[in-house]
This record gives C-alpha cells, structure tokens and sequence, in this order.
C-alpha cells in the first residue's frame, strides 16, 4: 500500500501543479471581481498540500505496522483481463461510427463473452446475436434513441 | 381549518379517472426514465409537453410532476442492483444498497428505499401543505453567501461518507472540483477545455456516473475469473424484516425533515440532501464502521432524503413562481404554456391548480409505491443471472445510457476514461463517492463564491456577517474539527491497543 | 411476352419514381422541421416555439419538432443552425443575444450567415426593483446611483447577456455606476431581488409581471418604444429622456442562408398564421408580451441597426471576449 500511496501522492501533486498553472492563464481578477483563474487556483493549491501530506505520510509510517501486504491484483491473470476489458470497451466506442449500432454491439457482446466470460463460441455467437438484435430493437426502435452515428444507417 | 378543506377540494379534483390515469401513466414515465441513465427528467417532462397540450392544465401538471417523482424511486433501483446510479441524487444509495444487493439482501433494500421514499414522500407533501409559505420566505433568505456557506457544507461532510481516509476523501473531492471547473464560467472564460468544443459545456455528469460507479465496478469484479458469483445466490428474503425497519425508523425520519428543508434550497438539493443525510446518520449510528458494508441506514436515510426533497421543490415553483432546479424550470414552463402564471398569485387565483397537485403528489406516492414493490421480486431475480452474461449487458446499459446522454462519441471516451480512473482509484484507497459529490457542488460553489465576493467587493467576511451563512459555515468548520478530533482518539487508540500488546507479548 | 411484361414494369417503375421525384420537388415538409433552441427547456424561447407549434403545424401540414440545443450561451445551437444544410429543415430563433455573442465570445456567428424570414414577438425588458425600494420613480433610482457609485447593485442573467448589456447601456446613457453581479439566467436573478440580495435588475417582462401583480416588485421603466398595455403606469425610456438602450429579447426565426426562397415562403407564411392566432395572442397577452411582425424584407435592416446600437453600449463598457 504504501508504494501505491507515494504514486498516487505524486500523480496528485502533478496534477495539482498542472491546474495551477493552467489557471494562472486565465484572468485572475481582483478579490472585488475574481475572474475564472482565482478558484481552480486556490483549489489546486489545497489539492498539492494534500498530496504532498499523503507522500509524505508514506516516509514517516514504519514498515513493521503495515504488515498486510496486499497486492495490487488479486489473481495472476488479472492485468491481462483488465487491459482487455478497456480495450474491448475503447474498440466498441471506435467501432460505432463505423459500423453502426448493431453490428459493433454484436461484436463488443461476442468479444466480452468468449473471452472474459470464457463461453464458448456457439454461446458467444447467440448470446451476441441476440443482445445486438434485442438493443437494437429497444433503443431504436421501440424507445427512438438515436444510437448510429454513422453514415450508413443501420 | 381551511387547509384541510382546501385539500379535500384537491382530492376531489385529483381523484377523476383521468387525473388518476395519467398520474399512473406519469409515474410509470418517471419510474422507466429512473431507471434508465442518460434520460433524466427534465428532458422528459420537456419532450412530452406538446403530448399535454390537449389536457387541462391541473392534468398536465399531475402527469408532468408524475415523472418528476417516479424518476427519484427508478433512480434508486439500478443503483442498489448494479451500483449505477439512474440519478445524481441517487448515487449516495450506491455506497450500502449495492453491497447489500452483494450480501443477498437486494430485496430489502429494494423495500425500504420503496418505503421510505413513500413515508418521506407523504411526510414532505403534508408539510408542503401546511408550511409552504413560511418555509418559501425562509429559503428567499439565501443570497450567495448563504448558498456558498451550504455547499461547503456539502464539502465538508463528505469526510463522513467515505471508509477510508479523510485526507484521501478531501483530495479525491478537490479532483471533483476541478472536473467541475471545465468548461464556461460565469465570467465567459473557458476553462480546461484544451479546444474541443464536447467540453465547452463542462463534462457531462452521466459519463463520469457512468465511468465511475458503472464501468469500475465491473473492472473491479473482472479481476477474478468469472466462475464466481458476484452476488450471492441465496436470496434471503424480499422484503425488509423486523430488524431492518427498527433501524430504520429514524433514518426515515431524520431523512424526511432534512429532504423537505434542503429541497427548497437552490442548487442540486436533492442530491445534497442525500448526501447529507447519509452523514448524519453515519454520525449518529452506534456502528459508524458498518456503513459502506451494506448498513440499511445508509439506503433508508437517503432514499428518504431525496424524495421528501421533492416536495420541497415544488415550494419556491407553487408559492411564488420560481423554479430552483432544471426540472422545475421545465414544469414552469408547463404553466405557462397552459395558460397560467405560476407566481405568488398562484394560490389564490388558481386554487384548483394549486391543491389539485398538492393532492395529486400524496396519490403519486402510493402509486409509486403500489408499482415498485411488486418489481422487487422480478429485480431480485435479474441479479440471479449469472455475471458472466450480466456484466456485458451491464458494459452496454452504460453505453446507451453515456450515448443517448448527449449524442456525443466525446463522451464515451470521457465515460471510459472515469471507468479507468475509478478502477484505480478504488485499488489505491480514494473513494468516487466525493469525487462526484464535489463535481456535482463545484459550479454552485464557485458561483457563489464569485457573487458574494462581487457584492462585498472583496471582502470576505461577508460571509461571517450575515447570520445564517455564519451559522453553517461555523456547522461546517465544527464538523471538521470534530471529525479531526474522532480522527485523532481513534489512532490514540490503536497505538494504546498496540503498546498493550506489545507489553503482554 | 415476357419483354412487354418487363417493359411495363420498367415504365410503372419509372412512372412512380417520376411521381414521387414530382411529389418531392412540390410538397415540402415531407419530413418533420427541426426548430433548434439554444436555451434549456422552460425557457422564454422553447415557450414561443410551443405556442406557435400546432398552428405552424398545421399549416405546413407536416411535423415540427423542437429541440433544445443547450452550451456556449446559444452559440451551439446557433452554429449548428448556421452550417446546417440549406434546405430549410433546420429552423433557429434568435433574439439579441444572437447579435451580442459576436462580441461577447468568440464562437458567435454573425447575422449575416443565416436568413432570418419572420419576427414574430416583442418582449419588452423592464428596470425592476423591490415594491418598498425607497425609489419611486427612475428619476430617483438614477439621481441615487450618481450619488453612490458602485453602492447600488444590479443582478443580470449572465455577463453579457442583453440584459448585462442593457444595464451598461442605462450607466452608458445616464453616467452612473452599478455593481453587476451575474447570476444564471433571469429566474436565479429573479430569486436574487426577491430575497433583497440585489437592489434592482433588468429582465423581461413576461417573467417579472407576476410579481409586479403580487406587488412584490415596482417597475421603474419600461425598454419599449410605447407603454405597454399591462403595465400602464410605467413610462418607456423615452419619456425619461434617455435613448432606447433597455434590449428585451424580441424572438425572430431564421434558415441558413442560401435555402430556396419557395421554402422560405412556406415557412413565413405558417409562422404568420401561427402568429396571427387567437390562441398565440391570448397567450402573449397575458405576459406583457407584444406580438410584432416583421418580415423577411425588413429583418436584415432591422438587425443591423441593432448591431449598431449594441456596439455602442459594447464599445463604451469596453466589454472584451475572454479566452
């Protein structure tokens, strides 16, 4: 935990440090007008305080308290799963506009199940078949939701 | 008294068949839309209003103000199921209502949200009734000061909603504020929006509710293979049993005062009331570790909260004319649309509008009621579904819920990216919970914190001069401290408990 | 025989797509018209563009779809209107805000890009104050705030909006000095004099007549060119002395510039109809509201001069687009 805390601690602090900087490009104003600059600064100021406290807190807290060791993922395969996940999650998104509502849920469905679900293909195909064909239904259809940014409407 | 005469007027007008029909058919609406992300009410109501054109007035209102309460008891129900919050307000119900959904106990929950909502729902409409008008002239008290005063408020007792630490609490609620800072400000300038236009609005809220409570969540239960159960399969009992109400009895009732009072607030009301709710009751519970493991308080309280919070809406809209929310400028614009001037004449040359909806409000509830509580045993069943073909239904609700938001493939990328950030957040020690919270109060503080300053003219002990703005911030700071101060005896007493050890062993 | 078959196939074939090519050409709508409104829904534009909507409807017999197109102060919906195909599907409403945002942001569009074919309403803005405000009359107001500069404070929907605007235009003409404090939209503001937080505002007066009637509020003037039927008593800003700088949102609606002029004229027409309806006038009436008419010959001049006019008040403030 405590490697987790210093990174995390730093990762705040940089981030703290890139609004402060970025809202000292914008007008300040007075304190009789602020312009758009005075509160992500202040609130940036108090968020770098808070990180450099939680690095810190990492320095100063002996070793032999935190006896747990808890590891960051919780099977060995887990890393594999979750960048997987994002993936297919980032894939459907790209997929969308370029084939449309329906056969990229299809996919997105299919690739989920076969792979993370760990069904089979036959189970993969309908379970996706049906899902992508259901969606459609529900959200075109029936509830009029636009859902094909594309420009072959599907 | 003549109040109760007057709603007995109400009742008749509300009780025609067709008062009574479309109030169900509202409420139904409003239940589906809860229930669903990405369509919220005010977009609702918006869309169905030329369907109202036809209906008399006191009818369109019922129906319109019938989605509004519907969408506070769906909001809840994909929150409890799948930690999706269908509504801001409901997002606190995610914290104890999804973990109890974990532990088997979806069931009860699912119940005594649909109950307190009732009780809280009835109690706010009763007040309503009898105190409106004072409680109106009370809320007009609150200037900027007062306002900015009640959402660092808000801020500081997010301390009290999350497990971990304070500190951790405070810095993920500062990375709210910034996320809410994106965007236009009051002044014109846009900030922290690297040039794309998606973002010249801010960032959508439903995306990163989306993101953060959706899609992390699953991330999270994707660790491990997916031949485990996520939730358990024993089912123990639909409905709250004895225990769960004697805890809950109060926190309906603390939730029912707090939702109506902070309803006629300005600003995300509903929401905070909520949230402020499940502080309080977190602060006065025997077992203040037990929230956030599926504590029944913790869905009583808020669920209450937030529907009584309704009520209290209706308040500043009925009185004197002026909504406080998206959703009750909509329902303005309803009026006005019918013909009538919503405003301080309201009551009096209207008065059949005025108690025909009051009246309305206490049917709506039992309809809502009558309607949940049979759906808990088919919700129940949902969750029975094995995960491995839940969870990309869930990946995909998120989708449409994200896309049909806005249309906008911007903030798909946006909900994605919170799925990521909240992932890593929960594996090192920062919660969403006040992250959100934050987001949600950022442009409201902000903006009363510019107002105030402008009417000091930099000044800021204006904010200690007036009387009620003192009040809360002097509330908020002793909160702080005391929460400090709870801190502080609670490492004294693992370091006493260690030496003991250490002296024995 | 086959041949005479598929021959007179090939004819019915083109006979009906020659018919339906013939309907296209003639009929417009043939598909529900988009009336993109840059506000949230409540507001004072998606309530014109209700009212007008049945009778517009039914005039063009088609269907008309209103569509809140929210962000950028209008300047989304405003944009999405202007590069929006010239077919006359896509119809916007502007008001004078429309005009302000060319100065206000940088993401304004000008006039000049769209073609605006009717105005239809005249919303007058009024100076409004509290009921027991110890100034009776505008006179007072003004000789009060010469001899306190900065001390009297003045809520607007939005820095630079057009009532923002309107306000710097009032200190333009009369010399004195407010303090603005912005607030999001009319109704915030609104809720901002009632509770004493403000001294005054300007805003229009379809919203801030209910509380003139409840005597909550006093009207000090009124930004019309005539008195305004609801509100006899006030006197324009003419009769004061002062040049017509109070702009309350007027509601006009516009196509993309280059949509075919028969289109236009559809369009016109069933606006004017709507209009020109008893139920739109009734409703209008009840707000304060003057319904106005005017046409897609006197639009273009007319927006000009008010470009003029809120470049002055522009230039004098020296309100600056930031970014």
């Amino acid at each position: 935990m405590k490697n987790r805390d210093r990174i995390s601690g730093i990762i705040l602090f940089l981030l703290g440090l890139g609004v402060c900087w970025k809202s000292l490009t914008y007008p300040l104003g007075s304190l009789r007008r602020p312009g758009g600059g005075l509160f992500p600064l202040i609130a940036s100021i108090f968020l770098m305080g808070l990180s450099a406290i939680i690095t810190t807190q990492t320095f100063l807290t002996k070793d032999s308290e935190k006896a747990v060791q808890t590891t960051f993922f919780l099977e060995k395969e887990a890393p594999q799963r979750i960048l997987f996940g994002f993936a297919a999650l980032l894939g459907y998104r790209y997929l969308l506009p370029v084939i449309g509502f329906g056969p990229a849920t299809c996919f997105f469905i299919f690739i989920l199940s076969k792979f993370l679900g760990k069904y089979g293909w036959k189970a993969s195909i309908f379970f996706s078949l049906i899902t992508a064909v259901a969606a459609y239904y529900l959200f075109e259809v029936w509830l009029k939701i636009p859902m094909s940014p594309t420009v072959i409407r599907f | 008294m003549e109040v109760f005469q007057n709603i007995l007027v109400g009742f008749a007008i509300a009780i025609t068949p067709i008062n009574l029909g479309l109030c169900l058919l509202g409420c139904f609406v409003g239940t589906l839309i809860g229930v669903l992300p990405g369509i919220g009410p005010a977009a609702t109501i918006a869309l169905l209003l030329p369907v109202t054109f036809a209906l008399p007035t006191t009818t369109a209102i019922i129906m319109l103000s019938g989605i509004f309460y519907g969408a506070m008891y769906g909001g809840s129900t994909t929150a409890i199921l799948v930690n999706i919050p269908g509504e801001a307000a409901a997002a606190i119900t995610c914290l104890d209502g999804y973990q109890m959904a974990r532990q088997g106990r979806a069931g009860p929950a699912l119940g005594i949200s649909a109950f307190g909502s009732f009780i809280a729902g009835t109690v706010g409409v009763f007040l309503l009734m009898l105190i409106a008008p004072p409680v109106a002239e009370l809320a007009l008290k609150f200037g900027p000061p007062e306002i900015f005063a009640v959402m660092v408020l808000g801020l500081t007792i997010l301390s009290n909603l999350s497990s971990g630490s304070l500190i951790k609490a405070f810095a993920a609620a500062i990375v709210g504020l910034f996320i809410g800072m994106v965007g236009i400000d009051i002044s014109g300038v846009f900030r922290f929006t690297f040039g794309l236009p998606d973002f010249y609005d801010g960032i959508g809220l439903v995306p990163v509710l989306m993101g953060l409570f959706g899609i992390a969540e699953v991330m999270l239960n994707l660790e491990q293979v997916i031949t485990r159960q996520v939730f358990t399969t024993k089912i123990k009992g639909l409905f709250p049993n004895r225990e769960d109400w004697k805890n809950s009895a109060l926190p309906i009732a603390r939730g029912s005062l707090i939702g109506f009072l902070m309803g006629v607030i300005p600003g995300p009301s509903n929401t905070l009331s909520s949230f402020i709710s499940y502080a309080m009751e977190k602060r006065f519970s025997k077992h203040p570790e037990r929230f956030g493991q599926g504590a029944i308080e913790g869905v009583a309280g808020p669920e209450s909260a937030n529907n009584s919070a309704c009520a209290g809406n209706f308040i500043p809209v009925l009185t004197l004319g002026i909504p406080t929310s998206a959703v009750m400028a909509v329902i303005v614009g309803a009026f006005i649309i019918h013909g009538v001037t919503p405003g301080p004449l309201l009551i009096k040359n209207n008065p059949d509008i005025f108690w025909g909806t009051i009246a309305s409000m206490y049917i709506g509830n039992i309809m809502l009621l009558i309607l949940n509580l049979p759906l808990i045993g088919i919700w129940v069943r949902v969750l029975k579904v094995p995960y491995g073909i839940l969870f990309p239904l869930i990946l995909l609700f998120c989708f449409v819920g994200a896309y049909a938001n806005n249309n906008s493939l911007t903030e798909l990328n946006v909900m994605v990216f919170f799925g990521l950030v909240g992932y890593l957040m929960k594996k090192t020690g920062f919660e969403p919970a006040p992250l959100v919270m934050a987001y949600i109060l950022c442009p409201f503080l902000e903006e009363a914190f510019r107002q105030s300053l402008i009417k000091s003219q930099g000044d800021f002990s204006i904010f200690f001069q007036r009387p009620i703005s003192a009040t809360i911030l002097s509330l908020a700071f002793l909160f702080i401290i005391l929460n400090i101060f709870v801190g502080v005896k609670q490492q004294r007493k693992k370091l006493l408990a260690k030496i003991k050890e250490e002296d024995r062993g | 025989m086959q041949k005479v078959v598929s021959i007179l196939m090939m004819g019915g074939v083109i006979f009906l797509l020659l018919g339906g090519w013939a309907a296209g050409q003639e009929k417009f709508p043939t598909r529900p018209i988009q009336v993109i409104i840059p506000w949230a829904p409540g507001g004072g534009g998606t309530i014109d563009a209700q009212a007008l909507q049945p009778h517009v409807e039914k005039a063009v017999r088609g269907g008309i779809q209103i569509v809140n197109k929210t962000g950028g102060g209008g300047t989304i919906a405003w944009n999405y209107v202007a590069n929006s195909p010239s077919d006359g599907y896509t119809v916007g409403i502007i008001n004078p805000s429309f005009i302000l945002t060319q100065y206000t942001t940088k993401t304004g569009v000008s006039f000049k890009k769209v073609d605006p074919f009717i105005m239809v309403v005249d919303l007058p803005a009024v100076l409004a104050v509290k009921a027991d405000a110890p100034w009776k009359t505008f006179k007072e107001f003004i000789n009060y705030a010469k001899a306190n500069p900065g001390k009297v404070q003045m809520g607007n929907s939005g820095l630079g909006a057009n009532y923002h605007i309107s306000i710097l235009g009032i200190e333009m003409v009369t010399g004195v000095k407010f303090t603005h404090i912005p607030f999001k939209g009319s109704g915030p503001t609104i809720t901002a004099l009632l509770g004493g937080h403000v001294d005054g505002t300007v805003a229009e007066i379809s919203s801030l007549l209910p509380f003139f009637q409840a005597n909550k509020f006093r009207f000090l003037v009124i930004g019309s060119e005539e008195r305004n039927f609801t509100v006899p008593d006030v006197p324009t800003i003419k009769e004061e002395g002062y040049e017509q700088i109070l702009i309350g949102p007027w509601y006009a609606y516009v196509v993309s510039k280059g949509t075919p002029k028969d289109r236009i004229k559809i369009l016109h027409d069933a606006f004017k109809v709507a209009m020109d309806s008893k139920e739109y006038r009734d409703h209008y009436k009840k707000l304060g509201g003057v319904v106005k008419y005017m046409g897609p010959q006197d639009l273009p001049a007319f927006l000009e001069q008010q470009d003029k006019d809120l470049r002055k008040i522009i230039d004098y403030s020296g309100f600056k687009p930031i970014e």
